[in-house]
């Protein structure tokens, strides 16, 4: 018996819009690529003595560093603290890289050893424990964030900043291994493929520890929300 | 025939729509089916949401200005951190060679403590009264005792290989006290190769100190305690070496009792002639208010 082929019916626009999604995919990958030959620049003349070029490269990712040292920590003091030293490390260890990968997935491959780091420490000396007991570092903190906007509904706002705090709790409880996976893909957008790279692992158990890690924040949010 | 178990291993596949077209087909059928992996899909979709909409946390003002000064730092090391890494891993010196040396250094000055220094360097072992254009505040002395036989002190002499204790003239002080204890009497061209051998530790005491040759040291020691008040004078420190088998003292007594510690000295039976009351001080350096004077004084047991 022969193989069947189906031809599905394409209707232009679907056409269109797969054209569309094209372009937009290229101007991407060409920003970048150029993003990456600029850190390479500024890189290089770091090597060279450029104190300049790497605080170059610090405005350009002290945010989301700051962003992931704080979801490993979840408290702004700590996260402080853990950015500057991210910082400093990359800064002393930058002869070091050779340039095989790109330098974000370098300095955030540092970011994660040393959030974990920290994270294993302060779990160790129950840091943990004692802050789910105190005030909610949303309300402390409240300022110093952007909050999304979930409406205008003060309700709907609080539910969404309970949600997070759940969350980041549910983060925070995890093991160190899971969790660094679940803020590199789910909170900072890394792909499969670079979370792969920076921690040294296979692909698969990215996504097989990743896949546990969400499964035991979804239990913790049902037991709370449901 | 997959169980509940199966389907939940394929939900990052389903939520991230990675898989292929037959498999959707399965899991739809299963979801359809079950209802406990159905409301599991579902809060997993809500959670992986909630992850992917957690807020982006903004660092405090003061961040770069902080960072600024912390890799300043780095720039600069202070002497304290230089010290502070000095042993630790990836710094100039490896750990092993690092403790090694600590050890020698640690050894070495045991070995420095408990032994004279002419041990570890023969050209340090420098005979005193050689170099002495003036014969040395030396007395040859040997006499009986005046207490129990083995109370015998057999003289009253130079540092280094014994040197006979003469009558000593005025100007015969030597350089002998180590460091910041040298002499200011001015040194002779004679003299000079003594000076620059001189040693530096306490315990090599020079010609100008006394020695005291007991077949009891213990009682020899009792001896000049008694003589000490008698001289305006006091113990200042006392330590053993080499195994008990010398004693060294170290004494504060005014500077005109000299002559007289000697001389009680031989009127003790600690010396048979020697310096009378008119001996000068040798150590004027030593001098504190220039009234009192250090002396040491080494016992030794008979030869």
């Amino acid at each position: 018996m022969g193989e069947k082929t189906f031809l599905v019916p394409i209707s232009p626009e679907t056409i269109l819009i797969g054209l569309c999604l094209n372009i937009v995919s290229l101007v991407m990958t060409s920003a970048s690529a150029s993003a990456d030959n600029e850190d390479a620049e500024l890189v290089r003349q770091c090597t060279q003595g450029s104190r300049e070029a790497f605080d170059s490269l610090v405005e350009k990712y002290y945010k989301k560093i700051y962003n992931l040292a704080y979801r490993f920590v979840g408290d702004p003091e700590e996260a402080n603290d853990l950015a500057q030293e991210i910082f400093a490390a990359a800064y002393q260890n930058l002869k070091k890289f050779r340039g095989d990968a790109k330098f974000s997935t370098w300095l955030f491959q540092i970011a994660s050893n040393r959030g974990k780091n920290r994270f294993k420490y302060l779990k160790r000396r129950g840091y943990f424990v004692n802050r789910g007991k105190g005030e909610s570092d949303f309300d402390k903190e409240s300022g110093t964030r952007d909050i999304p906007d979930y409406s205008q509904n003060p309700e709907t706002v609080l539910a969404g900043r309970q949600i997070q705090k759940i969350v980041q709790d549910a983060i925070d409880e995890l093991e160190p291994d899971h969790k660094e996976i679940v803020i590199l893909r789910d909170i900072e957008g890394f792909s499969y493929d670079e979370i792969a790279r920076m921690l040294n692992l296979p692909e698969g158990t990215t996504k097989s520890r990743l896949h546990r890690a969400r499964m035991v924040v979804k239990e913790k949010l049902k037991k709370v929300l449901s | 025939m997959k169980s509940c178990r199966d389907f939940t291993d394929l939900f990052v596949e389903m939520h991230e729509n990675r898989a292929d077209t037959a498999t959707r087909q399965i899991f739809a059928e299963h979801m359809q089916a079950c209802p406990g992996c159905r409301e599991d899909f579902k809060w997993y979709g809500v959670t992986v949401q909630a992850l992917n909409t957690m807020e982006r946390v903004q660092p405090p003002r003061e961040f770069m200005v902080q960072l600024g000064a912390r890799l300043d730092k780095l720039d600069s090391p202070s002497l304290f951190d230089y010290f502070r890494t000095f042993f630790s891993p990836g710094s100039a010196i490896p750990i092993p060679v690092g403790v090694t040396a600590l050890l020698a250094i640690a050894v070495t000055g045991l070995m420095l403590y408990n032994q004279s220094v002419s041990s570890f360097f023969p050209w340090a072992n420098y005979d005193y009264s050689a170099s002495r254009t003036d014969g040395g505040a030396a007395v040859a002395a040997q006499m009986p005792a005046p207490g129990p036989a083995e109370h015998r002190t057999k003289g009253l002499q130079g540092h280094g290989p014994v040197a006979a204790l003469e009558p000593a003239p005025v100007s015969s002080p030597a350089t002998s006290i180590p460091g910041s204890l040298a002499q200011s009497t001015p040194i002779t061209p004679e003299r000079t190769e003594a000076v620059s051998f001189m040693p530096t530790l306490a315990d090599r005491i020079g010609a100008d100190n006394l020695t005291v040759e007991s077949a009891s040291i213990p009682s020899a020691v009792e001896s000049v305690e008694r003589i000490l008040p008698n001289l305006g004078g006091r113990l200042v420190e006392m330590k053993p070496f080499d195994g008990n088998r010398e004693v060294l003292m170290r004494v504060m007594i005014p500077s005109n009792a000299y002559g007289d510690l000697t001389t009680s000295l031989i009127n003790h039976g600690a010396v048979q002639v020697g310096a009378g009351s008119g001996v000068t001080p040798p150590t004027k350096a030593t001098e504190t208010d220039g009234k009192q004077v250090f002396l040491y004084i080494r016992f030794q047991r008979t030869r």
